[in-house]
């Protein structure tokens, strides 16, 4: 029976016309994104063959650095004589990193880009002549010198954002994979708790349907029904990318992921959306029962979905800046934040086995108890039409 | 049998079910009347558990009603209600498919259905476009698509043109000879006196009057109506003599005794120990008689005499307070 049940919410919601429209709309509109990136990424080829060498101009009183400037390598300096920097850079045609300028030992850097790397370059090369002038340059020091100019700074702060971006956007994804299928599912849900309800039909189902299973089976057949809808788009969204040529670099991604273990992370987003679909659907399905028309869905959806944007938030802004903090950790293991928190703190930083082991076994606890709580509201609910039913009369006393 | 014994069931301070008790035979078809709120549709959704009771019991040949036996029931809420979105053929087959039919055969039963009911042409549209006259006859299908054992129908004539009562009366009929228990509720009391085969009248609750037609329609005097071309006078002088008194005949101008120019209706209890023969001998003496008819009460009758409609009471629940009267209080 159950089967039957979760078999006619799955093709009646995948058969509706408005789905089959929106989908397609919205799968054309991936498509069709790719095709135009395609086209705009095309365009930026012609100017990304600039060979890698920087030109920097130079005028006649700077002219000393210019070998200077040259030895550093993939640099050619043009001489500009004495023109003033900030014409000979916006000249037509003239394709220049920067303009150094001023005497050799007191230069003077003009370009459009402030953090310019030219700056570096041309204090190492005053440097080198200043050294040189007193005539104690050797190609040894002067390869020390070269060396020194390299420092580079190791980040020891713990914003998983700048230590691990692409861990930070996968678990951005994710999180963002899961509010949308639940959002998605949990509406579509409510929508037909409520349709039921208000058609009346529920008491003809009731006959022969224990309450529990018609509410089982139609949390089944929606979120089956919900995944399939989000494959249709996932396969849509990397249809456009791989026409917009993007796909190219997915290796990038691919190979961060490989460091997160992808055949790990992988399953581990899947079981949280679906712990994530089950724990929401759990209460939406009960609370949706206690209203009779769809004009009163809102009060009880907009609860449900603040429910979501708190541990989303919490997952997004918090997480990434202290992931190893006890506050995150504690959170992370709480059902209903649970399904958020795990999968960004995966992939922006480690968790123990055990730590998994704990949050998905308070989900598993949760989800039959919430399931219960839920299954109680709806039997006690669903036949009682008119104004929405108060909780405390549900608890208050037997209907 | 059907055996519905001692229900009671309160709404708050609502006593909406009182020691409710009656019975349906197999192949019996019990009508079930009574004013609006009377308690007809709550005792038909505890019949098919969608509503616990406080108290009593429903059973089916000895034994309560259980889950499994329940799903052999075809039952009719009174509130219609059928997935508006979803075409009349799927839905009556995945219907019957709930009840536990295989799919050819739930296909097969729509199928007869619709057609037998006049839907055939419908079968691919969704329930929403019919009119509400064809949704009712879906809703009929609906109870019967899964071969029940026992038809529970609340209503079941309410909205139907002629036709469609006709096809309703013979389904229910045919369902009763197959020696299903068949109760429904009615308030158009004519239909229910012409095809059931038991009556109950219930009142705020109560089973006030059971059984056939007939038993009900019974009096404990035999009420007779006469139509006389000559004044009433003349007739009460003639009747007089045997113990009889006339009062004039309240249905006199109906479809029942129409009223013509120079013609008197009256009605009269035929006294013990006085035949009807002579009562006819005696009024033909005062003039020519028109007609003369043993007049049994119409169950329309009998309802008004027994039911008692309930006054509306104020409740005695205080108004709820809001938030903005208790400050207002407070502030006095």
């Amino acid at each position: 029976m159950l089967r039957l049940v979760i078999k006619r919410e799955f093709t009646t919601l995948l058969g509706s016309k408005a789905m089959k429209i929106s989908t397609t709309v919205l799968v054309i509109l991936f498509l069709a994104a790719g095709l135009i990136g395609r086209f705009l990424l095309n365009d930026d080829d012609g100017e990304q063959t600039v060979p890698d060498q920087l030109t920097i101009g130079i005028t006649t009183e700077a002219a000393p650095l210019a070998p200077y400037l040259e030895s550093g390598g993939d640099v050619t300096v043009e001489s500009i004589g004495n023109e003033d920097p900030r014409t000979a850079f916006n000249a037509e045609g003239a394709d220049f990193e920067a303009i150094v300028s001023g005497s050799p030992t007191s230069p003077v850097v003009s370009s459009s880009d402030s953090d310019t790397m030219v700056r570096e370059m041309t204090i190492l090369a005053t440097t080198e002549y200043l050294v040189d002038e007193s005539g104690a340059l050797t190609p040894q020091l002067s390869q020390q010198l070269q060396a020194a100019s390299r420092v580079s700074v190791v980040d020891v702060s713990q914003d998983a954002i700048a230590n691990n971006p692409i861990g930070y956007a996968v678990g951005m994804a994710s999180v963002i994979i899961l509010m949308m299928i639940t959002i998605m599912g949990v509406s579509t849900l409510s929508a037909g708790v409520v349709e039921e309800k208000s058609s009346r039909v529920v008491e003809i189902l009731l006959t022969t349907v224990r309450p529990r299973t018609l509410l089982l089976g139609k949390i089944l057949g929606i979120g089956s029904a919900m995944l399939v809808i989000f494959l249709i788009y996932l396969a849509g969204i990397f249809g456009g990318l791989w026409i917009s040529g993007l796909l190219e670099g997915a290796g990038v991604v691919v190979q961060a992921l490989g460091a997160l273990g992808v055949w790990g992370y992988v399953p581990m987003v899947v079981l949280w959306i679906l712990l994530g679909y089950f724990t929401f659907a759990s209460i939406t399905g009960g609370l949706a029962a206690t209203v009779s028309r769809q004009e009163d869905l809102g009060a009880v959806q907009t609860p449900i979905i603040f429910m979501q944007l708190i541990p989303m938030y919490v997952a997004m802004y918090l997480v990434p800046y202290l992931p190893e903090a006890t506050v995150t950790k504690v959170l992370s293991y709480i059902p209903i934040f649970s399904p958020y928190l795990m999968p960004m703190r995966a992939a922006v930083g480690d968790v123990a086995p055990w730590e998994h082991g704990l949050a998905i076994g308070l989900s598993l606890v949760a989800i039959p108890l919430l399931g219960i709580l839920a299954g109680k509201i709806y039997e006690r609910s669903i036949l009682h039409v008119g104004e929405r039913v108060k909780l405390t009369n549900i608890f208050g006393k037997a209907s | 049998m059907l055996r519905i014994d001692a229900l009671n069931k309160s709404f708050g301070s609502l006593k909406a079910l009182d020691e409710l008790s009656f019975h349906v035979n197999p192949g019996e078809i019990f009508g079930f009347v009574g004013s609006n709120g009377a308690g007809k549709t709550t005792a038909m959704r505890i019949m098919l558990g969608v509503m616990s009771a406080d108290s009593g019991t429903v059973s089916w040949n000895g034994t309560p009603l259980s889950f499994t036996t329940r799903r052999e029931i075809g039952y009719m809420p009174s509130e219609r209600g059928l997935y508006p979105r979803m075409p009349v053929g799927s839905q009556l087959e995945y219907l019957a498919r709930l009840h536990g039919m295989d799919k050819p055969v739930a296909h097969e039963r729509m199928e007869y259905w619709t057609d037998r009911l006049g839907l055939g042409w419908r079968r691919a549209d969704n329930v929403q476009k019919l009119s509400l006259g064809n949704q009712q006859r879906v809703q009929l299908a609906a109870a019967l698509v899964h071969d029940p054992k026992m038809l529970v129908l609340d209503e079941p004539f309410s909205g139907l043109d002629p036709t469609a009562v006709e096809v309703m009366s013979n389904v229910l009929r045919e369902k009763a000879d197959t020696a299903a228990p068949v109760v429904f509720s009615s308030h158009q009391l004519d239909l229910v006196e012409r095809l059931c085969d038991r009556v109950g009248i219930i009142s705020q609750g109560h089973m006030v009057a059971e059984g056939t037609v007939d038993e009900l329609r019974s009096t404990e005097r035999q009420q007779f109506a006469i139509a006389i071309s000559s004044p009433a006078q003349s007739l009460r002088a003639q009747l007089a003599p045997l113990g009889i008194a006339l009062q004039p005949d309240p249905l006199e101008g109906t479809a029942e005794a129409p009223r013509h120019e120079g013609i008197t209706r009256m009605v009269f209890d035929q006294p013990e120990g006085v035949s009807d023969q002579e009562i006819l001998r005696a009024s033909m003496s005062a003039g020519s008689v028109h007609e003369f008819t043993p007049r049994r009460p119409h169950l329309s009758e009998l309802f008004n005499n027994v039911v008692t409609i309930p006054h509306d009471e104020p409740e005695d629940k205080p108004a709820k307070k809001s938030w903005f009267s208790r400050t207002k209080k407070g502030t006095k």
